[in-house]
């Protein structure tokens, strides 16, 4: 009895949990109201792809250093959810204030064209870029 | 010998049914991918670069399309060429996209 009565918790616990992070109202969870917020493999600190690295990179070049990251490798069920919230076939994924941006390349587009300063500010984050000399800019 | 025929057929049928597995696993070949965007994108100007080492999950492509005139922004004509390779994308596992109007690649080869 108490056997079965645990291991129906235990399945109650997980299935709950499993459909949770890929769904889309845990997604809008942890994308609204957020400055940025970038899925990716590997932590910021430790990229486990060269693509999830690169958009870190861009984004500390503007002086981003502080947003929420989450690790997909770590989450099955994020890893699939996220691409389906989207309808974005890879990672990373970067989100500003709620909304899709795009991936590594579209990231490295708008740091090279400027459109990432101008981004950057409509979620009121004011780019370094912006106080760096001229010549390095 | 009737019975030697019928293992042998379902020999073979497990070879073919492994090399259709084998086939998804190992991913897209370079000239599929080329096929489909042509077909899809009509485009004027296609490189497809495999950077998978052989493995066919990682693609760097430049696509230059007529279609992708007035598409503003990007993310708009990297999701046209998501659609036109949906079905590829499922085994691809990285691909960089570059994607140009006639015009634009003009004012590049240009500048």
């Amino acid at each position: 009895m108490l056997r079965a009565h645990g291991l129906t918790v235990c399945r109650f616990l997980s299935a709950g949990y499993a459909s949770k992070t890929g769904s889309k109202e845990y997604i809008d969870k942890l994308v609204q109201n957020k400055p940025v917020v970038v899925f990716m493999k590997g932590t910021p600190d430790q990229p486990r792809c060269g693509f999830s690295n690169a958009v870190v990179q861009i984004l500390r070049f503007h002086g981003v250093d502080k947003f929420d990251s989450y690790n997909v490798l770590e989450d099955e069920d994020l890893r699939q959810g996220i691409k389906e919230y989207t309808n974005w076939p890879t990672i990373p994924q970067v989100f500003m204030d709620g909304e899709f941006v795009g991936g590594c390349d579209i990231m490295m587009d708008m740091h090279k064209n400027g459109e990432l300063i101008e981004e950057l500010k409509k979620v009121g984050v004011r780019s370094a870029l912006l106080d760096k000399p001229k010549e390095q800019a | 010998m009737v019975v030697d025929n019928s293992v042998q057929l379902r020999r073979g049928e497990h070879q073919a049914a492994r090399q259709t597995n084998n086939s998804t696993v190992m991913g897209i070949p370079k000239e599929s991918l080329e096929k489909k965007l042509k077909e899809e994108l009509e485009t004027v100007h296609l490189e497809v670069e495999d950077l998978s080492d052989g493995c066919g999950a990682k693609f760097q492509v430049f696509i230059v399309s007529p279609k992708f005139e007035g598409v503003k922004p990007t993310i708009k004509r990297h999701r046209m060429v998501h659609g036109a390779i949906e079905e590829e994308m499922k085994a691809i596992h990285a691909i960089q996209l570059k994607t140009l109007t006639p015009g634009e690649w003009e004012q590049l080869k240009q500048s």
